[in-house]
């Protein structure tokens, strides 16, 4: 018990350290990054790449934080990309339940999947609600913005990888299933 | 009864919660906070809360914006070394739409000086007077003319004045409802009553068929040089007095001539200008009045200039001195 309860405290400390990292680079280097319209999404990235290794509860708060800091931090709709992320952060932690952090295959499925979805569906409500005005140049925008911001979870998730080897990213108080898979990477 | 270990509760509700609960709150108020954002004006509580968070968060943007500024370049660098053909004649055709507007816009500051320089005579000598556009020449050869885009509508009578910032550059000779005709003063019919401006020698500066002006009956005992100014004198109150006509360009006397020959230099050439003042009323205090016409009899050649100068700093009005004349 006192092994688990050193082991949450060490990935609090680690997932609190990450999101103070992954909110620097959003603020300063995602205005700076700019592909074909898209731009990454760090908080986006951090949001998916952290459901992988995380409890469902958790993870609706880091969605929702996550969220509003890249809402509050972008001129867009405050409360939309909360939202989003605030259900992935449930519903990918909830779906990769059993999976172990780290850069892997289904990992990486559930990260790919949810990054577009939230992009694209993102994108086609801006859309809806007026802020964006052309329907298609909406769409690659997002489309744009998935792509890279994937390229970053997946820079993400072998960082995560090598640091669960060394306790960085645990799965928070579920330490016997992350034992489990860790072993069928 | 046993007795479960502390930490092991905690632990085991944690591991049992979904988040279910969470996850509706924290939806119903990111939904919320749209609603709010969407409905509320600038001034609102969400917008203050990103003012405040774009606030906070400028020091680490302009950091980034640094770091990134050497890729950016790099980035435009390697952009322009590819442009593709369409690129460069897109950025031609602005080329073109921007040089057409910095033409415009030099013009519009170009008028924006005369009329600011009208501006200024008009306060400077207490004018009143109505502003008009020089719309065209009155073209012919014989005569030097232009019309203007205003006439008797707007109160403009034949023999009123007509000035640009330089000074008098002719009289109206004919009105008609919307536009009326003005002789300037490089015309052969145009003569107006001036004097110099140093000495008072009077005379009359008369328009000459090649375009220059003369101003004549000006005594050969007068002290005229060259580079003089030549202003109206107020005689015959049409034109107001001390409104500058041009320079002397030359001054001749033939043996045994009464009077001189001095051709002077108009301040500016009418035809290139395009806002002109019409003196619409000259009071009693800017013509000449009996004590001056007087004087001029009397004394038609002037003063000397260094009595003329000693006279003109006396006077708190240097350019609309008359006393001498």
């Amino acid at each position: 018990m006192a092994l688990e309860l050193q082991k949450t405290g060490r990935n609090n400390r680690s997932l609190i350290i990450t999101s103070i990292i992954a909110a620097f680079l959003q603020v300063a280097l995602a205005p700076q990054l700019s592909i074909l319209g898209g731009s990454i999404n760090f908080m986006l990235a951090l949001t998916a790449t952290i459901a992988i290794g995380c409890d469902s509860r958790t993870m609706v708060y880091v969605g929702f934080f996550a969220g509003l800091f890249f809402d509050l931090t972008s001129l867009v709709p405050i409360g939309l990309m909360t939202l989003l992320l605030t259900l992935l952060g449930y519903v990918a932690a909830s779906i990769s339940r059993g999976i172990a952090p780290g850069f892997s295959m289904d990992a990486l499925r559930i990260v790919c999947a949810g990054v577009l979805i939230v992009e694209v569906l993102y994108s086609v409500l801006l859309f809806f609600m007026g802020v964006q005005t052309s329907f298609f140049v909406s769409l690659g925008h997002g489309l744009s913005g998935a792509l890279l911001t994937i390229l970053v979870c997946a820079v993400f998730l072998f960082v995560s990888g090598a640091g669960s080897s060394s306790n960085t990213f645990g799965r928070g108080g579920v330490s016997s299933g992350g034992m489990r898979f860790k072993g069928s990477r | 009864m046993s007795r479960k270990p502390k930490y092991s509760s905690n632990l085991h509700s944690r591991q049992q919660s979904t988040g279910g609960r969470p996850l509706i709150v924290l939806c119903l108020i990111s939904v919320l906070l749209l609603t709010f954002y969407m409905r509320e004006g600038d001034g609102g509580l969400v917008h203050s809360l990103r003012s405040a968070a774009m606030t906070i968060t400028s020091p680490v943007r302009e950091l980034g914006s640094i770091a990134a500024s050497p890729f950016n370049a790099l980035g435009n660098a390697a952009s322009n070394a590819s442009a593709s053909s369409e690129t460069l004649e897109e950025l031609r055709e602005e080329n073109k739409r921007l040089t057409a507007q910095v033409a415009e816009l030099t013009e519009a500051q170009h008028t924006a000086e005369r009329l600011e320089e009208l501006n200024n005579l008009q306060t400077e000598y207490k004018l009143v007077s109505t502003p008009a556009r020089v719309i065209g020449s009155a073209g012919n050869a014989w005569s030097s003319s232009v019309i203007i885009d205003k006439g008797s509508k707007d109160g403009f009578e034949v023999g009123m004045p007509v000035c640009n910032s330089g000074g008098v550059i002719g009289q109206i000779v004919e009105v008609s409802a919307t536009t009326s005709t003005v002789r300037l003063i490089t015309d052969e019919q145009s003569s107006v009553s001036a004097m110099v401006q140093i000495s008072r020698a009077q005379g009359m500066l008369a328009g000459q068929a090649d375009g220059t002006l003369r101003l004549q009956y000006v005594v050969a005992d007068s002290e005229v040089e060259v580079d003089d100014i030549i202003v109206t004198s107020g005689l015959g109150g049409v034109f107001p007095k001390g409104l500058p006509l041009g320079t002397v360009s030359s001054v001749d006397r033939s043996a045994n001539d009464v009077y001189y020959t001095i051709v002077v230099r108009p301040f500016s050439l009418a035809e290139n200008n395009e806002e002109v003042l019409v003196i619409t009323s000259i009071d009693d205090s800017q013509v000449a009045n009996d004590e001056d016409v007087a004087s001029a009899n009397k004394n038609p050649q002037g003063t000397s200039a260094a009595d003329a100068k000693s006279s003109s700093d006396d006077d708190s009005d240097s350019v609309d001195d008359g006393s001498n004349g």
